[in-house]
């Protein structure tokens, strides 16, 4: 028996050692960085893309191959818990796609400020929408792979099939009910279980910019303008909750959880959604610029137009922007090589892969007015849509107001709480409470993260003393200094209304 | 040999022996008691990913017990024991689902049988219907005809190849890979192209039609006979308390336990009834009787004593059968005081399982029931019941004892040790499980009704980054499962051995 165990301690000594010799890493002559990111194939002519950008920049070893090697290390989308705990742990990938904003609550990412100077990846190479997604105490943490809105994408033909006025490319909530209630009448018959609908169902993420959009266009946000009190206990809330229901179980424009799950095959990108879109089953589908990926894998090209998100009559016309954006992480031995990459996102070469892969916008917006992103030669049927998108990030595009005092996925799942009571069991609870409920928890949030933290503390007290005198200007009908106010939303509505006091200058935190 | 050679020899062979164990020894030490330590300390610690982790350098406090205070007093911890506790109903029906199963397959079930024989005719029969129904192009009954197919199969096939094909088609769920499963059963609780609502549709259609056609007060009266049934259940468990108690077959403690889970349905369940005077004649009923219990217990005969915790585990089985009976007749009655206005024209709509509220739980308790009751519990009480010695049931046989009689006095209590056994399991697993179901079926959802306390632990731990806090739900689901285990172990094992 002990020879036999010998054997089997030999057996497992020369494969631990094969493993370690046969390692990737050391079969490589350059350095190895690893960029964590989704699953899509676009990535692996991304990573072949780099390598050949390197050499062409003269990033190469003394016989002219890359300094360095680029692999992946593809991450479900919404599996962001392994992100997060191979970053606390020291092991994570050098470069990574992550909401720059809950990565740098934990402290896990690099400072590239001086580098995004030095290599060409600075602000000035982005939207400014975006700014308080890369931007932390003034520091830039990251460069977008890519630049998200969410827009209605219209079934030109089955509009016109079904004889139904076209969606506008602006519109208000009452064209958006009325083109719509249009619509479903015409496509349905009578007595028979609805089967076409509006547009698609407004769930999960999309849910939380239906509700995000429809608060802001009433001059409402999640959190004040210091961001240390959620505001969501207001009757604007409890609107946009009671519409978002009329809706979907009164007007039937969208599918209810229920019957999309009944419709869905649940694959690849958005689901079934956009196969339904195509055989007109949804007329429209809210959805952004990467619907194009898979709507020009169709067998027919389809005849599209876009429409922004419908606005509050007399409201304020806004949409969410995000970004996916990349990050060099803080413990990566080749920080140096990893900001190459990010210069990379910034380059000619990854931006034109973007417009002509249709994988939402460019990172730099200067890629959104050329012709080749307005009117692809292959796709004459989508001229006229990507401006539409350009210009939502351009002239409506706010960015999410993440408090650093609750982490947003808190705030989004409480807000989905929130509307799943209304939802599904309005009897569960009443808009209001619903909103009521939503706005003490969040709070609540933001009282238990003080007293985990001392220094968050003195920075909520700080910013306690700003929010009262604000709402002492505001009371008294006075201007607000802009560098009082953190939240971009209010920001932004504040100079667009003429509330702040330094619009042009000086304001910029 | 001397005895030198022999210690020497010993020591050799115990050191072989160690080496042996060692790789099991240490993986045990790093991966599962280290960790369990320090999940322990980090309970009483501050740790957040936020402020703790390799580029932080904020000091690792240890705060005493706040996140277990913190934990008692909020809100969403209850919420999700509440669910938690509320999937835990499926286990006694899993359980006897199991045993019904079991006893099922340890039949004989060869060719050779009358019943067989006509099984296989049953068999044949919907297969054959099923080819004529195909033939004639029946395609809007395309759900039928694949019911009807697989029925007639399985009964064909287990006809010909004996319970050896239950056996294996019964286990099967346990075969497969659980994220597979749910993702099924997902699609079969699509509300509108499901198979489960595409059956239920036509039933309901019936039942509205029938509720549609009588007066309205004929049905809501179902209302009315709920409360007496509820009233009799409750009356039948007190005097069968009351009884057990006088005969000395029941102490103290499981007279108060047994007394406190019967009144649970009443205290909790005469709010819910929709009609408010239902509510109080319940209340007041059972007022009554309890005030009867209690001065039966003062002045009551006694003539026989008992030890304080005498017949506490059968006791409590006995309370929650009623209580569970309890709680299905209040909801029974309050659904047929609204059955009316629900029955519309158009038919009684079938449930929205998984995106309702109020259906998500027992959306998972069903799923959960099937995957059970052909599981590792079904072949433990096959062996069991392959145990039990024949001439027990020959002696009972002769004497008189019907099937039921057998299984009641014989199958059963020669069961006791095993059912014991996989209470206590099923009770741990239940109060730990949940996560993969919701995670993949719900995502805690809708509006939080899924989330079981393993997946508040996750959000906890992997969302948010408050791993003290985690912790401190993790131990604090250890003490519940040690303290249940504890009582079981102490009450249920006396009931077995008894």
């Amino acid at each position: 028996m002990k020879y036999l165990f010998l054997l089997v301690l030999i057996i497992l000594v020369v494969a631990g050692a094969v493993t370690v010799m046969t390692e990737p890493d050391m079969r490589s002559e350059v350095p190895v960085i690893y960029w964590a990111t989704d699953l899509s194939n676009a990535r692996f002519r991304q990573r072949d893309q780099f390598q050949k950008w390197l050499v062409e920049n003269g990033h190469t070893t003394e016989d002219g191959k890359p300094i360095v090697e680029l692999r992946l290390d593809l991450i479900g989308r919404s599996d962001n818990s392994k992100k997060l705990v191979q970053s606390v742990a020291g092991v994570a990938s050098d470069v990574m796609d992550c909401s720059i904003g809950q990565m740098h609550s934990l402290g896990v990412l690099e400072d590239m400020t001086e580098e995004a100077e030095g290599l060409g990846f600075d602000m000035s190479q982005t939207y400014a929408s975006l700014k308080p997604e890369l931007v932390r105490d003034g520091r830039q943490y990251g460069f977008p792979c890519n630049v998200s809105v969410i827009c209605f994408w219209v079934n030109v033909e089955r509009f016109k099939e079904l004889g139904v006025e076209m969606p506008p490319r602006e519109w208000d909530y009452e064209t958006f009910e009325r083109i719509g209630r249009e619509f479903v009448a015409k496509a349905n018959t009578p007595g028979e279980r609805q089967m076409v609908f509006f547009c698609d169902s407004a769930t999960g993420w999309r849910a939380y910019v239906f509700s995000l959009n429809m608060i802001r266009s009433q001059g409402l946000s999640v959190f004040n303008e210091t961001m240390t009190r959620c505001t969501l206990d207001d009757p604007r809330f409890a609107f946009a909750l009671d519409r978002l229901r009329q809706w979907v179980y009164v007007d039937n424009l969208m599918p209810s959880a229920a019957e999309e799950a009944s419709m869905s095959a649940a694959s690849g990108f958005s689901g079934a959604s956009l196969s339904m879109f195509y055989t007109g089953r949804y007329g429209m589908i809210f959805n952004g610029r990467w619907s194009l990926i898979r709507l020009r894998e169709f067998e027919k090209p389809m005849q599209l137009s876009v429409s922004h998100f419908p606005n509050s009559e007399d409201g304020y016309a806004n949409n969410l922007v995000g970004t996916r954006a990349a990050a060099v992480y803080k413990g990566s031995p080749n920080k140096e090589l990893a900001s190459l990459f990010l210069s990379y996102l910034a380059s000619e070469d990854y931006n034109m892969q973007i417009v002509e892969d249709a994988d939402a916008l460019p990172p730099n917006p200067a890629f959104a007015q050329i012709k080749a992103y307005r009117k692809p030669a292959k796709y004459p049927n989508e001229w006229g849509t990507h401006e539409v998108f350009s210009e939502a990030v351009e002239k409506f595009g706010v960015a999410n107001d993440e408090s650093p005092f609750v982490p947003v996925v808190t705030v989004t799942r409480l807000i989905s709480d929130a509307r799943d009571k209304v939802m599904t069991d309005p009897q569960m609870a009443s808009s209001e409470k619903a909103a009521r409920e939503a706005a003490e928890a969040i709070n609540d949030e933001v009282q238990l993260s003080l007293t985990e933290n001392e220094s968050r503390r003195i920075l909520y007290e700080e910013l306690c003393k700003i929010q009262e005198k604000i709402d002492q200007r505001r009371a008294a009908g006075q201007k607000v200094p802009l560098e009082w106010i953190t939240n971009p939303f209010h920001r932004k509505y504040y100079v667009e209304m003429g509330w702040a006091e330094d619009a042009t200058e000086g304001g910029d935190r | 040999m001397s005895r030198a050679s022999q210690r020497k020899r010993s020591r050799r062979e115990v050191a072989t022996g160690l080496l042996f164990l060692a790789p099991n020894i240490l993986g045990f030490l790093a991966f599962t008691l280290l960790p369990l330590v320090l999940s322990l300390l980090l309970a009483f610690s501050n740790w957040d990913l936020r402020l703790h982790n390799m580029f932080r350098d904020e000091p690792l406090k240890f705060v005493g017990l706040d996140n277990f205070s913190r934990l008692l007093s909020s809100d969403d911890f209850w919420k999700y024991m509440g669910n938690t506790l509320f999937l835990m109903m499926a286990i006694p029906f899993s359980i006897a689902g199991s045993l019904l199963a079991a006893v099922l397959l340890s039949q004989d079930l060869d060719g050779g049988s009358c019943r067989s024989k006509w099984l296989l005719v049953v068999g044949a029969v919907f297969v054959s219907g099923v080819g004529i129904l195909a033939m004639l192009g029946a395609g809007v009954a395309a759900m039928t005809l694949l019911i009807g197919g697989v029925v007639g199969l399985i009964l064909t096939g287990g006809t010909m190849g004996g319970s050896t094909v239950y056996r294996t088609l019964f286990y099967m769920p346990h075969f497969c890979a659980g994220v597979a499963t749910y993702i099924l059963w997902k699609k079969l609780y699509s509300p509108y192209s499901g198979p489960i609502n595409a059956v239920l549709s036509p039933v309901l259609d019936n039942v509205s039609s029938a509720v549609n056609s009588l007066p309205p007060g004929v049905v809501q009266a179902g209302l009315w006979l709920a409360v007496l049934l509820v009233i009799v259940l409750f009356a039948f468990g007190y005097y069968r308390l009351f009884d057990w108690w006088r005969q000395g077959d029941l102490g103290q403690i499981g007279l108060l336990i047994a007394v406190v889970l019967l009144t649970i349905p009443i205290a909790t369940g005469w709010n819910w009834l929709p009609v408010l005077a239902a509510g109080v004649l319940l209340l007041a009923v059972a007022g009554l009787l309890f005030a009867g219990l209690i001065l039966g217990l003062l002045f009551g005969d006694r003539p026989f004593k008992a030890s304080a915790d005498e017949g506490l585990g059968g006791a409590m089985i006995f309370s929650a059968v009623l209580m569970v009976g309890m709680f299905v007749l209040i909801g029974l009655g309050s659904v047929m005081h609204h059955l009316p206005e629900m029955a519309t024209d158009n038919g009684l709509e079938p449930p929205q399982w998984l995106s309702d509220p109020a259906w998500a739980k027992p959306a998972l308790m069903i799923m959960a029931l099937w995957a059970a009751v052909g599981s590792n519990n079904m072949l433990l009480y096959l062996a069991g019941l392959s145990n039990v010695p024949g001439e027990l049931y020959e002696a009972a046989s002769i004497d008189g004892a019907g099937r039921f009689a057998k299984f009641w006095h014989v199958t059963w209590p020669q069961l006791a040790p095993i059912t014991f056994f996989i209470v206590v399991m099923s009770m741990i697993y239940g109060l730990q499980g949940g996560f993969e179901m919701a995670r993949t079926m719900t995502q805690g959802g809708p509006a939080g009704a899924t989330t079981t306390l393993s997946y508040y632990v996750y959000t906890e731990g992997f969302e948010t980054g408050r791993l003290g806090y985690a912790a401190a739900i993790t131990w604090t689901l250890f003490g519940l499962v040690f303290v249940i285990t504890m009582f079981n172990w102490k009450f249920g094992n006396r009931f077995v051995n008894d």
